[in-house]
């Protein structure tokens, strides 16, 4: 179980630096990649969150608060794609 | 896992070295607390205060707080500055969640009684920086120089002119100046951006040092287990506890931006002509200020208007010295909780009738089934409850002798008697609720002089047989021993 917590967490972390890396690769004047934009930070903020969570209740952690954040960041995306926050 | 942990172990404990968190003066909390988001509103509530100024700062390099160039500026800020259209978004939400989480903040801490001694001047501090959080909100709306928001700050200003003097032209001076539009801009820039965000971290440091001073309000329910009340440090358990509510509070507010942008309003221009609609936070008020009873009555209907919102704002900010009820269990003070409960249904009330009703008056025949049917189901569900909690008479029955109430049964009543009680409340709110009818309608639509005075003999009829019917309630429990005593000690005769 533990182990596979450590790939989720290696996961996220990766989709969070993907995430922040393709923010700086917008253009901040169309608020279409500012929506774009405001879907990474969100999701980025929900994976830290996740993250600290993890770190805060050590082995008693709750599997599906770590679910629930995964399908908040599901749900961000697809808001943003919805809304037009597509390149 | 073990290895990764003791990585960030040893960040933790080089940053401990460094910034000494572990010998912070905030105080630990204990564990209950961090089980239950509720016990930290008010944290929440100053994050969306400094989220919002420091969006506000951003915003600061762009706005440029003159008629003339107010509303291009906010445009600009929208179409030509990098992000500008998100940071200004999340300005608006940030400042907008404050309000709204303040708002829980305030209720929460009603209905678990968190302004008891000793924390009297806690709760006053709290109320005094929700009125300044409104009060920025209220600059804030003028700043984009909407024709929308002009129309209700000139509401506002009105609100002002109404009030007695020498205080009204004090305020009228101070919010508008010689009341020209430049001043009146300037004027409220300088309130959002320096004087209200000022005095509003003033009164958040006092707050915090008491709070530091008193701790966490002790949960009502004696169930807590022993393990749920040990102390838990504030680093880095607490810590880390705000940095997952901070993320998912930022998060949050991403999505609402993302959800429902805002956009931008037609322009205040001296010509146009626009209905005044407040922003969704001050529209009870405006709902009370447009009914069409307030209208009829004209400046004097203006003048209760603003007595009334004076008078709930003073026992709110005075509630720990007005509430003397004994009990601090919600299901022990049914009637606090009932006008709790009343006072939130009538805002959500209001502020839809206000919304839906936007540039026409509101009939005052909704406005009074608004007010009377929530009134009768709220109280009357507090009362049924109520009855439920009679125990057997008391050393009420000696005291209350020569009042011949000892007549009454010494037995807890028969369910019976609940339901007659019940009927008899609702029928007497409801004569009530007729009588304010016949009232008005004497005034207002020239009923005549007959009319008047059947309307004040039921209301007086009224009045008194739904006290009796409470007052029986009352000597059943003993309240009446209570309250009298409590009395006494109000005159310091006890």
């Amino acid at each position: 179980m533990a182990r596979g917590i450590e790939v989720a967490l290696v996961i996220l972390l990766l989709v969070q630096i993907i995430m922040t890396v393709l923010i700086w690769t917008l253009n901040p004047i169309l608020v279409s990649h500012q929506t774009l934009a405001a879907g990474y930070i969100a999701s980025s903020l929900i994976i830290l969150s996740l993250v600290t969570y993890v770190y805060y209740r050590g082995e008693e952690y709750d599997q599906e608060w770590i679910a629930a954040g995964i399908g908040m960041i599901v749900l961000i995306m697809s808001l943003v794609y919805l809304k037009g926050g597509v390149v | 896992m073990s290895g990764r942990k003791n990585i960030i172990n040893r960040f933790t404990e080089w940053l401990d070295e460094n910034f000494g968190f572990t010998k912070t003066i905030l105080r630990p909390a204990p564990e209950y607390s961090l089980r239950n988001p509720s016990y930290w509103l008010g944290a929440i509530a100053v994050i969306a205060f400094f989220m919002a100024g420091i969006a506000g700062i951003i915003l600061l390099q762009y706005y440029e707080p003159h008629p003339d160039t107010a509303w291009e500026s906010v445009s600009r800020i929208v179409t030509e500055v990098p992000f500008g259209n998100l940071i200004r978004n999340i300005h608006i939400y940030s400042a907008f969640s404050m309000i709204f989480i303040a708002f829980l903040h305030f209720m929460r801490n009603y209905f678990v009684v968190a302004y008891r001694r000793p924390r009297e001047l806690m709760w006053i501090v709290g109320m005094l920086m929700g009125l300044v959080t409104l009060l920025m909100g209220f600059t804030g709306y003028l700043l984009p120089w909407y024709a929308l928001s002009y129309a209700a700050v000139g509401f506002g200003i009105t609100i002002i002119k109404h009030l007695p003097q020498p205080l009204s032209g004090f305020l009228e001076y101070v919010v508008s100046g010689y009341g020209t539009d430049v001043e009146l801009l300037r004027r409220f820039f300088t309130f959002h951006t320096v004087l209200l965000p000022a005095v509003l971290i003033i009164l958040l440091a006092v707050k915090l040092h008491i709070f530091e001073v008193h701790g966490i309000t002790e949960p009502l329910s004696k169930d807590i287990p022993e393990e749920e009340k040990k102390l838990i440090p504030w680093f880095p358990n607490i810590f880390l506890y705000f940095v997952i509510l901070v993320c998912v509070y930022v998060a949050s507010i991403l999505t609402a931006s993302i959800i429902y942008p805002f956009g931008i309003h037609e322009k205040y221009t001296p010509g146009v002509v626009t209905i005044p609609m407040p922003e969704w936070y001050f529209m009870w008020t405006y709902a009370i200020a447009k009914t069409e009873f307030i209208e009829v009555l004209g400046e004097t209907g203006f003048k209760f208007f603003i007595a009334t919102l004076t008078v709930i704002t003073l026992v709110f900010i005075f509630l720990p010295f007005i509430d003397r009820w004994k009990d601090k269990h919600p299901s022990q003070r049914p009637f606090f909780i009932a006008i709790g409960v009343w006072i939130t249904v009538q805002i959500i009330l209001m502020t839809y009738l206000a919304w839906v009703t936007a540039g026409s008056y509101i009939p005052s025949d909704i406005a009074i089934l608004s007010i009377v049917i929530p009134t009768i189901i709220i109280f009357l569900a507090a009362y049924i409850y109520r009855l439920k909690l009679v125990k057997p008479p008391q050393l009420v029955w000696e005291k209350f002798s020569k009042l011949k109430i000892t007549m009454l049964e010494k037995k807890s009543p028969h369910p019976k008697e609940y339901v007659w009680a019940s009927v008899k409340f609702l029928l007497t709110i409801m004569c009530a609720g007729l009588s304010f009818r016949i009232i008005y309608g004497s005034l207002s639509e020239s009923l005549g002089f007959g009319w008047l005075i059947f309307g004040l003999v039921l209301l007086a009829f009224s009045t008194i047989e739904s006290f009796k019917v409470i007052y029986v309630a009352d000597l059943r429990v003993g309240n009446v021993e209570r309250r009298l005593r409590s009395f006494e000690r109000w005159f310091g005769i006890g």
